[in-house]
Formats: structure tokens, C-alpha cells, sequence
């Protein structure tokens, strides 16, 4: 403040206002966004969601209980058994870590032993709160603090964002776009400043971003890609020049300290462009230096033959390189961000994952509501000043619309900056229409001065009601999309009070409980990680994919005969087989909904085995029911899914609750090789045990008939009582 | 040869001990009740000294003989409940009692025995189908081991529905062979008011055993806490209620399910609301007065368990599955608590406080207990009383929520083989806790707050502006 005459409301400074005003935003904003993200604790329990935060949390519970080297050099015998998983050296340790070290604060410092559920449970809402500040920060920089307030509150209740942090949902990307903002938030900072201070800050934050997620390969391609940009346009200074290479030294060199990315950052094609800019941005330093000292002619000259031979050098050793195996190919996940179709054809197992799956229009809608309609105005204000860190966010809208368009979770990426823009969009228009002085400084008539109040009323108020939609929308979105554990499913009575399925955790339990501490579970590999987290057990396959053919053996045993599966279970030491089951609940998510996926798998693998055709009736139709084709209807997992069902009906053809289709009765499957051990409540989990190998020798099948056979015999002589008479 | 050795002082050790035969046991009534998961036993003796002098011992063996089984309490009164007899264990399972006044010589004393005793009961057939009826197998000696001569005995046992008595061959005695007395006449059963007998007989000579075995309907669970942590956490502020914390490990020792769980078979048989089936499906933990288990909770080791309702009298809870024999289920309950009339204030800083020793499950055993009292932090403890015996006591710290200092003072009483009627004994623990500690803890943490603060303030103060 360089005025003398300090503005004062009754006495206090205005300047002090604004900062305690600020204050009570921030702790609201921190409030908001925290506080949306509670309804599932307090509708259902403290508990960790879904499938990947149940393996976050079970390599957390294992850090807080070993030590750290402990923690990284890992090898887990539990997993993918037999071949087992390199844990430690094959995982983003930055959440787990996060996890640990606030729990040993929390417990050595300030006496307060917390769970460590608990807090792996609220660590996302926390950081949400987090995010909201630096997405102020960054938004500051962008304009102002009044379109940094906005963007907070965006960024705070967002349900593009809540979808992946509310409480429970303990996953990588819980922490990791909190340190996106903030690295971006230090590179614009360092960018605009040329300051090393700044450049070592948005490195540090870069380290653990890369700690913490896979997705920080986007950071490692946006900032070269902003500075290439910058050169292009000829924007280049020291201070750019400064900021670059200070990240980029340190960045990568810390990034080389995650056992998991190792030397990616100098072999992976996904490092590239990072690379490739810090190399180009030391030509352009260097001929901005000689440009600097030689006449205009020569320099064109020099420009012309240099630029050539970079290009050659620089494609040449790209391809060369690559050939010879030194870097990395490109990954399958890479090649499906450019040809959505790529995945259904080359890699089931990717397609297979609902969240790689393309974005649904309405989805922008739902996860942004009014925003997604701001973003392209705040863009195009950005266009307007076109300062260096306009562009950044120019080229980030441009390049995350398009990603969130191709897969559904990278609408997490493109949240923060649709908040920025459109925060930018309504902070400008706030300040036009906010202005209230001309009334009393402008000479205009009393009519325009009508007008005008009335044009800005309208205005202002339908945006106060826009406002406030979008907060009624983003709590309604979040309570009623985001925020259901998935592991508890929510139902009604039969007199309308809420009651829970508690199906999994039973199930699980009962493993847990049950079996041998060695037991060997065979399930599909979405339950993999639940099994390992809550049952305790080992498991063939889980979320980690890493093995194609292990999941594909695990689909050819659901999908084959029982003869053909009877030896793949055998081979792999399985004691136990977990499947899902919907059809007497009505519960869409199940095994056999899933079940093509399990077929398109393993035929993948085996396509002389394994035929999708097989599986549809001659008018291609998915049916289960009596005109099923045969082999599905002979499949482990149909014989699994119906076997006993039934006999709930009452002798009357079988109802299957999600596909609405009937079971008759004469297709009520057999089952030889399995014993089934365990069913759920309400039949969502089945679990049986594989038979051993039978006693003399018999095949299991003709065993079985003959345990049934004998059992006939017995029943049929009971009633001779009537020849008395 | 150290094996043949010990083996040999064990011997010695039960048969050192020369009882005099002062006693003659004119009367001697078994009563066994086989309507629990455990085993109740009563023995009414009426006895008479033959001794030339008064004599105010008796030796009394529980009576059975063949080792395989383990007592949890035993008790007894004397004369029509004149005074309650002292009991001191002599070695395994052999017991002396002093009589409140020495009985004079041809006189007649009468003792009422009582005692619990588990881990006895055998599911036969051990595999049985969901909608079978479950038998129990008790093993036990039809005769009374019993030091004294015996002029008239009887044995009764009662609650049970449906029972057959077998011959068993048993080669685990607890004494000697030699020592017993197995040429025992032949008894046969008969059934009475709802109670299978033996007897009467005459003349049974001391250690007298024949093993039997009676095969009867049992179709309810054998519920067993394999372990129990029972732990009570006092607060160190005035506040008038105090937390409870139960870790159950449960199992069914009944028989075993012949084949898997079919979840069809359990839904047509209806067996989830029937109170007569082998299969635990519900844990009834009785409320009281003084527990009425405030904000209580259930969890295990996935989270929250919602299957519980408080009725009338009871607290309901469903495990996450039924558990048939062999199968276990763990589970934490916790509640808060009145203190009521269970703290009382000795004078300024000394406390003592009454509480049950276990919250019993209806019907159910518990194997091992750790009963665990969390004294306030800085607080002293001094005693502890408890009307049954327990196996140690250990001394310990747990750091709890801002306990800055030691943490809590942890004080673990051990007990085995516990049953459900121990619910109504009560344990005594006095501690001292002093206003000063209380006042001194508060300092403490206020103190680390207000350090925090200040540092937070210091180091603001140094300028880190780069600009």
C-alpha cells in the first residue's frame, strides 16, 4: 500500500478486513469441501471404498508395521500366486507414505494414537481442502485473489473431483491433485519470476507428485509443453530459461528416486517431450547468445543449418533408440488416448475397466454443471491478455478436454482447470457488473442509470441463482453418485426404513474367519484386491493386471467345462472359488455380467479354446436362460451362479433377478468338482471349495453321480409301510 | 529318563497325599444338569465321622476320575447353607474343605457341593447335516471318586430331552489303577421327574469308577469365547460414565456342518429365528440396571457390524455369519456406562470400583479372559479383590489419546474357563488418583499447545522473502 490515506470501516483498517474476510472464506471453503465429502461416513461407517484403496490401505497397514526399506523392497507371495507381486518396487509409495507419516506424527507428537483406518479414510477429504488453496493460489495468479476465492469454492465442491476424493475413497489421485495444483501453482510462480527458489519448490512438489501417481507423467508433458509453446511464439527469457531447467534437473532427478519409475525418465517415450525441451531450450539459450553477439545475416544462416541437423539428429536417435529397445514402446494406455477403438481391439483387459471406457456427454454435465459452459469464456478471456500464463492454461483446457473425452477418469484432471477458467469468467464479469461508482460518479441521465441497475441486477441475480445450483447440484451429484463405499450397498425394508447389504464383508469375512491361512482364492480379478485387504487370503489375480495371461487362465477356468477348469484349478494349488451373483437381489454388478469380458480375455490367449461366438444364441443374444447355448450353460461360472438356485423358487422356473430372464427348471446346473462352502445373505458372494482328487481314482463326475446315485437307493426303500395295508 | 522322572514325582504327588479314612458318606446325591453348553454339577452329602476324635476336614475329590475335563468354579454350604465352606486345592481336582466347627465323633455334617466343569461335551456324530438334531457325548464316571466309603449313593441327570447310556472303554485315569476300584455292581437307568437316575446303590468302596457314557439331545450351539479382552477404560475427569471395550473370539464346539453351507437349505428351514438349533446365530447379552449399554457398537476386523437390536431386557447381535462347530467368528462390542452405585469414593483422591466380571453372553463359555483395567494416566493403583480365583495379574502402560506422561496404568487380570453365571460376581479395584495428577496432565498438554504456538509466532518472525 503506497497511498497514505488508509481506507477504515469504524476504525479498522480495510486492508485487515479483507484479510480476516479472506481468512473466514478459506476456513469455509475448507469446511464445504471436507464436510461434502462425509456423507458416506456418516450414512454408512469409516470404512475404505471400492477396489484400489482396499490395496492403498492393506501396503499402508504394512508400512505403519515394517519399517520403510521394509516397505519398498516388499515382495508379496499373497498376490497373483504362484508367481507373486514386487509390491514395493511396483507402486506409487507417496499416498502410503503421506498415510504413515501422519499417523506417526499424529501418534509420537501430539498423543493421539488414531487408527490408521481412519486416517487413510479422511486423507482425501483433508487434501481436498488443501486443493482448494492452492487452486486459489494458481487462479490468484492467473488474475486476481476475488477470481482465486471463486475458484477455491469450484475446486472445494466440484464433482468431477469429489467423485475421487470423498472420504473412503483412498486412492493415488486422492492426494495427487492437490499436488498437481500446487506444482502448477509453483511453476507459473518460478515461470514468472525466473526465480530458483520457486523452480526448486515446483520440483519438490513434482517429486511427490510422481510418489504419488501415475498420472504425473501429465505434468512431466504439460510444462515442456507450455514452454515450447513459449519458444515457439518467441517468448523466450532467462526467466523462463531458469524455471525450466530447475525443474527439469531436479524434478527428474528426484523422479529417479521412486523405484517404480526408475529410469523412465530418460528411456520411456512418455519423458520425451520433457526431455526434448529442456534439450531445445539450452539451443535457443545458446543461440539467443550468439544472436546477441553476430550480425543478423549470419545468424539466419546459422539458424537455418542448425535447425537441420537438430531435426535429423533429434528424429533420427528417437527411432534409432527405439529400435534398438533402449527406450520404452509406447504403452497400450498411450495408444487408447489417441484411437479410443484400440483398446476393445488390442487389450480387453483395459477396455474392461468402466472407468477407461470413453466419456459420456451428460457426464461433463453431471461432474461440472454450469462450469463446463463458463470454461470456454474464461479460455477465451485468457486469449484476451495472452500473458505467458494464460497460455498455460489455454493448452491445459485444450488438452485435458480432449483426454476427459477419451476416458472417464481423466475427467479428474480436467476439473481444476475448467474451476480456473470459469472462476476467471465470473470474477470478470463479478467485476463488470459488481461496479457499482458509476451511479454516483458518471453524469448520465437517470434513465441510462435505470437501465443500467436493471440490466445489472438481472444479470447478477440470475448469476446468484446460477450460483446457487451449482452447489445444490454438486451436493445432490455427490450424495447421491459419489458417495455410496460400493463395498455396502444401501437398500429399504420391506416397511421403507434403510437397511444395508452387507453381502462382501460377510463373505469375506467368513474367509477370513474359516479357511486355512494358506488358502488359495480364485475369483475374478476385480475382487482380488478385497480379498487380499479384508479376507486376508491369497489370491491369483487382482486389480493390478500386471500378468495378462494369469487373468486370461483365470477367465478360461470361469468360462470353460468343469473338466477343462478342474485341471486349471488344480495346477494353481486353488482351494476356494468366489464369485458374484446378482440374480436373486437384483444386483446388476455381478460375475455374470462381467462374464464377457472374462471370455474376450481369455480368447486373447487362447482362441483356439475360447470362443466369444460360443457364448451367444444364434441371433447373438447374451441369455441365461432355457435358450441359453451350451457353452455357456456348461461354463463353471453359469454352473456356479445357478447352481442350488432353484430351490428358492419352489419347483416353479427360476427368476434371475438383473437379466429378467427365466431359468427352467430342467436347466438347473450340476456341479461335480466344487462343493459349495458358503453363500451370503442375500446371495451375492458364493463360495466353493475344489473336490480333492477322488479316492479311487474315479473322475470327479462319475463320483459325484455315483455319491448321488447311492443316495436315491436309500430314499427309495423308505416307503414300504403302504404294501402292509 | 527327565520324562520318567516327572512323570513319576506327578504320581507321587497325587499319591502322596494319605487320606485318612475318618469320614463315612452316608448319603451321597449326584445331580447333573446337561441343559448348558457346560456342566453343573451338585452333590449332596450327608457324612459322618467314625473317627474317635472330632474332625474338621473333609476330602473331596470331584468326582469322576477319568482327566479330561476342566473345573471353573466350585462352592458349597454347610448344614442347610450354615456357612459357606472354604476350599483349598490340594492337586489336581482333589479338594479340602475345613468345617466352620470340628463334628464330634459319631456325628453327621452335611455338605452341599457345587461345581462347574467344561469342555466335557463330544458332538456324536461329530459331522451332522443342517436339519439334524445334534447329540452330545458325556463322558463321565457313574460312580463317586471319592475318598471315603459310600453307604448310599444315587446319580441323577437333568436337562435333557432324549438320552441313551453307552459303555466306554477309558484309558486316561486320573490316579492309578491300582488305586481304583472298578468291581462296581451294575446299575441300571430309570427315568424320573424329567430326570434320568442311577440308583440308589449301596456300599460303594472309595474310588470307585466306571466310565459311561450318555448319548442325549442337545440341539443348541456349544458357544465358546476362545478369548476374551475385557477392558475398562476410566476416565480421569468427573464425568459420571466410563467405557467398555469387549474383544470376543467366538467358536461353536458343537458338531461340524457334514457338508458346506448351503444358504438354501438355511433359508427353507427357517433355522435363522429358531431358538433350538445347533447353529449360533445369536449372541443375547442380558442389560442390567446398571448397564443398559449406552451408545454401543459392534465392529470386527472390516469394519462396522449392523446386525444387532436392543430389546427388551437383551442386546441382540447376529455374528456376520452363523457358526457352526469349528467355525469362528471375533468381534469387538463397546458401550458407555453409568458409575452409578459402582464408584465410590473412598476420601479426597482414593477410588474403588465394583464390576462385574464378565457381561455375559446367554449360554456361553469363555476359555481364557483378560479382564483389563486403563486407571487414568498418573494415577495409582492399589489393589484389586476378586471373589474367584485368577490365574496373574500384570502391570502395564498404554498411551492413549493425549496422554503425554506414562499412558494409562494398564492392570490385566488373567481368569480360565469362566461361564455365564460368573456375570453376577463382582471384581474390586481400588486406585488413587490424586487432583494434582489431574491438574498436572492438564498443565502438561496446555503447556505443548502453548509452546507450539509461541514457536509458530518466533518464526514468523524471521523474514524468508526472496522477492
Amino acid at each position: 500500500m503506497t497511498s497514505t490515506t488508509k481506507l477504515k470501516v469504524l476504525g479498522i483498517n480495510i486492508e485487515t478486513i479483507k484479510l480476516l474476510l479472506q481468512v473466514i472464506i478459506f476456513i469455509s471453503i475448507a469446511g464445504a469441501s471436507i464436510s461434502s465429502r462425509l456423507f458416506s461416513v456418516i450414512r454408512f461407517e469409516s470404512i475404505i471404498h471400492e477396489f484400489d484403496p482396499w490395496f492403498n490401505f492393506r501396503a499402508t497397514k504394512y508400512l505403519v508395521n515394517h519399517s520403510f526399506y521394509d516397505f519398498l523392497n516388499w515382495f508379496d507371495d499373497r498376490t497373483w500366486y504362484p508367481l507373486g507381486r514386487v509390491t514395493g518396487g511396483t507402486l506409487y509409495p507417496g499416498l502410503m507414505v503421506t498415510s504413515g507419516v501422519i499417523w506417526h506424527t499424529l501418534r509420537d507428537w501430539f498423543g493421539l494414537p488414531i487408527d490408521i483406518r481412519n486416517i487413510c479414510v479422511l486423507l482425501a477429504p483433508a487434501f481436498s481442502g488443501l486443493t482448494a488453496i492452492f487452486t486459489y493460489f494458481l487462479t490468484t495468479e492467473m488474475k486476481d485473489s476475488n477470481a482465486g476465492l471463486l475458484a477455491a469454492i469450484f475446486m472445494g465442491i466440484a464433482p468431477g473431483y469429489i467423485s475421487r476424493s470423498v472420504a473412503g475413497s483412498y486412492d493415488n489421485e486422492a492426494i495427487a491433485i492437490t499436488l498437481l495444483m500446487a506444482t502448477f501453482y509453483f511453476w507459473i510462480k518460478s515461470m514468472k519470476i525466473g526465480s530458483v527458489f520457486y523452480g526448486t519448490l515446483t520440483a519438490l512438489f513434482y517429486f511427490y507428485m510422481v510418489s504419488a501417481w501415475g498420472g504425473y507423467v501429465f505434468i512431466t508433458n504439460l510444462i515442456p509443453l507450455h514452454v515450447f509453446v513459449l519458444l515457439l511464439m518467441g517468448r523466450y527469457n532467462h526467466k523462463l530459461y531458469t524455471a525450466y531447467n530447475t525443474w527439469y534437473a531436479i524434478g527428474t532427478l528426484a523422479s529417479m528416486q521412486i523405484p517404480f519409475v526408475g529410469f523412465l525418465p530418460i528411456r520411456s517415450n512418455d519423458h520425451m517431450a520433457a526431455l526434448g525441451v529442456f534439450g531445445l531450450i539450452q539451443l535457443v539459450a545458446f543461440g539467443d547468445y550468439i544472436k546477441s553477439r553476430i550480425p543478423e545475416k549470419q545468424f539466419k544462416t546459422f539458424l537455418t543449418v542448425s535447425m537441420i541437423l537438430i531435426a535429423g539428429l533429434g528424429i533420427g536417435g528417437l527411432i534409432g533408440l527405439t529400435a534398438l529397445g533402449w527406450i520404452a514402446p509406447w504403452t497400450g494406455r498411450f495408444y487408447s488416448l489417441w484411437d479410443t477403438s484400440y483398446a476393445k481391439i488390442h487389450i480387453p483387459i483395459i477396455a474392461s475397466v468402466s472407468e477407461h471406457q470413453p466419456t459420456a456427454w451428460p457426464a461433463f454435465f453431471f461432474d461440472t454443471s454450469m462450469l463446463i459452459w463458463l470454461f470456454p469464456v474464461g479460455v477465451y478471456l485468457c486469449f484476451q491478455d495472452l500473458k505467458d500464463e494464460h497460455l498455460f492454461v489455454i493448452i491445459y483446457g485444450v488438452l485435458c478436454s480432449y483426454f476427459a473425452g477419451v476416458m472417464v477418469r481423466l475427467m479428474l484432471t480436467l476439473t481444476p482447470i475448467i474451476c480456473v477458467s470459469a472462476a476467471i469468467a465470473i470474477s470478470k464479469l463479478f467485476d463488470v457488473y459488481l461496479d457499482l461508482s458509476e451511479f454516483w460518479h458518471s453524469s448520465s441521465s437517470t434513465r441510462t442509470k435505470l437501465f443500467t441497475g436493471l440490466s445489472k441486477l438481472l444479470v447478477l441475480s440470475s448469476f446468484t441463482y446460477y450460483l446457487f445450483f451449482f452447489v445444490y447440484h454438486c451436493t445432490w451429484v455427490t450424495s447421491n453418485a459419489y458417495s455410496s463405499p460400493s463395498v455396502v450397498l444401501a437398500s429399504k425394508n420391506p416397511d421403507g426404513s434403510p437397511a444395508i447389504i452387507d453381502d462382501y464383508r460377510e463373505a469375506y469375512y467368513w474367509l477370513r474367519m474359516n479357511t486355512a491361512e494358506d488358502a488359495k482364492v480364485m475369483s475374478w480379478w476385480d475382487y482380488g484386491y478385497q480379498i487380499g485387504g479384508m479376507a486376508d487370503r491369497t489370491t491369483l489375480v487382482d486389480n493390478n493386471t500386471w500378468n495378462n495371461t494369469h487373468i486370461a487362465t483365470v477367465g478360461k477356468a470361469m468360462c470353460s467345462s468343469e473338466e477343462v477348469a478342474y485341471d486349471i484349478l488344480k495346477q494353481h494349488d486353488v482351494d476356494y472359488v468366489l464369485i458374484i451373483f446378482g440374480g436373486v437381489i437384483g444386483f446388476s454388478g455381478d460375475d455374470i455380467n462381467k462374464f464377457l469380458w472374462m471370455i474376450r480375455i481369455s480368447e486373447g490367449i487362447w482362441p483356439d479354446e475360447i470362443h466369444e461366438r460360443d457364448y451367444f444364441t444364434e441371433r447373438g443374444e447374451y441369455r441365461v436362460d432355457g435358450q441359453a447355448p451350451k457353452a455357456m450353460q456348461e461354463s463353471l461360472m453359469y454352473k456356479m451362479s445357478y447352481y442350488r438356485f432353484h430351490e428358492l423358487f419352489m419347483g416353479r422356473d427360476a427368476v434371475d433377478r438383473v437379466r429378467n430372464q427365466q431359468i427352467p427348471i430342467q436347466n438347473a446346473p450340476e456341479l461335480s468338482v466344487l462343493d459349495e462352502v458358503f453363500t451370503s445373505t442375500n446371495w451375492i458372494v458364493r463360495i466353493y471349495k475344489v473336490k480333492d482328487a477322488d479316492n479311487l481314482g474315479r473322475d470327479l463326475k462319475k463320483a459325484s453321480a455315483f455319491g448321488k446315485n447311492s443316495k436315491k437307493t436309500r430314499i427309495a426303500k423308505k416307503p414300504k409301510i403302504d404294501l402292509r395295508e | 529318563m527327565i520324562g520318567i522322572i516327572s512323570w513319576f514325582l506327578l504320581f507321587l504327588s497325587v499319591q502322596c497325599i494319605d487320606i485318612v479314612k475318618n469320614w463315612e458318606n452316608l448319603q451321597y446325591t449326584r445331580s447333573i444338569d446337561l441343559s448348558k453348553s457346560y456342566i453343573k454339577e451338585t452333590v449332596d452329602i450327608e457324612a459322618i465321622n467314625i473317627d474317635d476324635k472330632p474332625n474338621g476336614e473333609y476330602y473331596f475329590h470331584i468326582p469322576d476320575g477319568l482327566n479330561n475335563y476342566n473345573i471353573s468354579l466350585i462352592s458349597g454350604t454347610f448344614n442347610e447353607q450354615l456357612a459357606i465352606l472354604e476350599f483349598q486345592e490340594i492337586s489336581n481336582k482333589l479338594y479340602k474343605f475345613k468345617l466352620p466347627i470340628p463334628i464330634a465323633s459319631k456325628s453327621n455334617a452335611k455338605f452341599k457341593i457345587r461345581f462347574i466343569y467344561m469342555d466335557n461335551l463330544l458332538p456324536l456324530p461329530k459331522s451332522i447335516e443342517l436339519g439334524d438334531v445334534q447329540s452330545l457325548l458325556i463322558k463321565i464316571n457313574q460312580f463317586n471318586f471319592n475318598a471315603y466309603n459310600t453307604k448310599n449313593y444315587e446319580l441323577n441327570f437333568e436337562g435333557l430331552t432324549k438320552g441313551q447310556n453307552m459303555d466306554i472303554i477309558n484309558d486316561n485315569y486320573e490316579i492309578d489303577e491300582n488305586e481304583c476300584n472298578f468291581d462296581v455292581p451294575t446299575i441300571e437307568p430309570r427315568i424320573e421327574d424329567k430326570s434320568y437316575k442311577f440308583g440308589p446303590v449301596e456300599d460303594i468302596p472309595p474310588f470307585s469308577i466306571k466310565p459311561m457314557g450318555l448319548l442325549y439331545d442337545h440341539n443348541r450351539p456349544l458357544a465358546k469365547a476362545l478369548n476374551l479382552e475385557r477392558s475398562i477404560w476410566l476416565p480421569s475427569s468427573d464425568i459420571n460414565k466410563f467405557q467398555i471395550e469387549e474383544y470376543y473370539e467366538l467358536t461353536n464346539v458343537g458338531a461340524n456342518l457334514k457338508s458346506g453351507f448351503s444358504r438354501v437349505d438355511w433359508m427353507k428351514g427357517k433355522y435363522e429365528g429358531m431358538r433350538n438349533h445347533w447353529g449360533y446365530s445369536h449372541l443375547e447379552l442380558p442389560t442390567s440396571i446398571e448397564n443398559q449399554f449406552d451408545n454401543y457398537y459392534f465392529t470386527d476386523k472390516v469394519g462396522m457390524v449392523t446386525t444387532h437390536r436392543l430389546i427388551k431386557n437383551f442386546l441382540v447381535f447376529e455374528p456376520r455369519f452363523p457358526l457352526f462347530g469349528g467355525w469362528f467368528y471375533n468381534f469387538t462390542l463397546g458401550w458407555d456406562q453409568n458409575f452409578g452405585e459402582s464408584l465410590k469414593k473412598l476420601d479426597d483422591d482414593t477410588y474403588i470400583l465394583r464390576i462385574p466380571l464378565i457381561n455375559s453372553g446367554i449360554d456361553l463359555t469363555y476359555k481364557n479372559v483378560n479382564l483389563n483395567f486403563y486407571l487414568p494416566e498418573n494415577s495409582q493403583f492399589i489393589n484389586i479383590s476378586s471373589p474367584i480365583e485368577f490365574k496373574s495379574i500384570t502391570y502395564d502402560n498404554e498411551k492413549s489419546y493425549l496422554d503425554v506422561s506414562e499412558g494409562h496404568n494398564k492392570i490385566t487380570v488373567n481368569y480360565e474357563n469362566l461361564f455365564e453365571d460368573l456375570s453376577k460376581v463382582d471384581v474390586l479395584i481400588m486406585y488413587k488418583f490424586t487432583k494434582a495428577s489431574y491438574w498436572w496432565k492438564v498443565l502438561k498438554i496446555s503447556s505443548f499447545i502453548f509452546t507450539g504456538l509461541i514457536s509458530y509466532y518466533l518464526l514468523n518472525l524471521i523474514n524468508l522473502k526472496i522477492d
